[in-house]
């Protein structure tokens, strides 16, 4: 089963790709040929922070709570695509731009096959 | 007053287990305890009860960090630097922490938590301590003899240093300067190499990361294809080398996002700490200062911390 995803940016860009119910956000992105920004991706450094406009996640494993509060007022604010999963379509804002790379067929392909 | 060494790392984890799991598979180090759902594990080549505290969290980073004192006295002598110069200093009775003697512990300008302490117990060497074979296990983890170093990072850097510095004795090996002459990134030596305990910019109280030494570069490439093997989330770059301390490096996080390093090659630092002066990196050259092959930072090597 799949669902749809949008990635808003701060500036009125969006992207739309789907994302099966058993896969990680970042990893349907990057199977879309959207980059968002991953460092640790086990969900503890805050890199993948995005904010939930609409929709629902679960996570695939733990995830560190303070990296989903906004720093200075503490509120829970952000969600971590890298562990995260949709439950339903689902909209968000992403903190930090992403980059979107053109693949080739055989990069689709290869894509595909490790994904 | 004479720190001695890094002793060890208190850690936040979301999952002890899976985080025991990596500090032993991966890093190679030893399970030396379990007490009140803390696990506490040592490297090879250090005879003390623990380099690494796993502490049950909701979230991934840094409880406190441990220093070693050369002799008893020195506790005391540091508390009272500390309170002098403003900072707060509690008292850690013996056995507080597992394996471990009284100490006393400093919170620095960055809000870290700074424990220093003189004794630990005695776990001996992975390699036994009566006509030991001169090389360990060839078959478990990363070939990690010691936590070496950590970076930490802090709103003001130079205000960290400067305590450090002055009330803790420390030197300074290398360091960042922005234009402006701000200090950006700050190495800190106590004990024989470059680097014990460094800064950088970002929040206060986070970590940027734990560093544990390996004997050579053939060793990294080895823990390169050992994460690679594993699974293990890497950095951007695989193996690399460091301007900054010239050292051969590979960056990895464990299973909560804390990150990790196996790296080699630390120069040594002897001498008095304030008659060693520093290397000074320009912002302009601050990128092969990092990364000295690719001549460039990703985004995520500073932003990013636990």
């Amino acid at each position: 089963m799949q669902h749809q995803i949008t990635f808003l940016d701060t500036r009125g860009g969006s992207v739309r790709f789907s994302c099966r119910t058993e896969q990680a956000i970042s990893r349907a992105a990057e199977e879309a040929g959207v980059l968002i920004r991953i460092a640790c991706d086990n969900g503890g450094c805050g890199a993948c922070q995005a904010e939930m406009q609409s929709g629902a996640i679960r996570y695939l494993a733990p995830i560190s709570e303070k990296q989903r509060r906004d720093r200075r007022s503490g509120e829970l604010r952000y969600e971590l695509l890298c562990r995260a999963v949709p439950t339903e379509d689902t909209t968000f804002l992403i903190r930090r731009p992403w980059r979107r790379i053109n693949r080739q067929p055989m990069s689709n392909l290869l894509a595909q096959l490790q994904n | 007053m004479a720190l001695t060494r890094f002793g060890y790392a208190s850690l936040q984890v979301m999952d002890v287990d899976a985080a025991a799991r990596h500090y032993v598979d991966i890093v190679g180090l030893r399970e030396t305890d379990r007490v009140d759902g803390k696990v506490y594990l040592q490297a090879k080549d250090n005879q003390d009860h623990h380099c690494i505290i796993l502490n049950p969290s909701d979230s991934a980073g840094l409880e406190s960090i441990g220093f070693k004192v050369n002799d008893p006295a020195d506790l005391d002598n540091a508390a009272a630097a500390a309170e002098a110069a403003g900072a707060n200093v509690t008292r850690i009775a013996a056995n507080e922490i597992a394996g471990q003697g009284e100490g006393v512990q400093i919170t620095l300008p960055s809000t870290h938590l700074l424990t220093l302490y003189y004794h630990a117990d005695k776990i001996g060497y992975a390699c036994g301590m009566e006509n030991p074979d001169p090389v360990g296990s060839t078959e478990t983890g990363g070939k990690v003899n010691h936590l070496d170093h950590c970076l930490i990072s802090a709103e003001n850097p130079a205000e960290v240093t400067e305590f450090l510095v002055k009330v803790l004795d420390f030197g300074q090996s290398e360091r960042a300067m922005d234009p402006g002459g701000n200090m950006m990134i700050s190495f800190l030596f106590c004990g024989n190499t470059m680097h014990d305990l460094a800064l950088g910019p970002g929040p206060n109280g986070h970590l940027h990361h734990l560093a544990f030494m390996v004997d050579d570069r053939g060793d990294v490439v080895r823990g390169v294809d050992l994460l690679k093997e594993k699974g293990v989330p890497t950095f951007d770059y695989g193996l690399s080398r460091h301007g900054i301390g010239g050292v051969q490096t590979v960056y990895f996080h464990d299973p909560s996002g804390n990150r990790n390093e196996f790296f080699s090659g630390a120069y040594v630092t002897p001498g008095i700490p304030d008659r060693v002066p520093p290397i000074t990196w320009t912002m302009d050259h601050l990128t092969r200062g990092a990364f000295y092959y690719e001549n460039a930072v990703p985004e995520t090597f500073f932003d990013e911390t636990t």
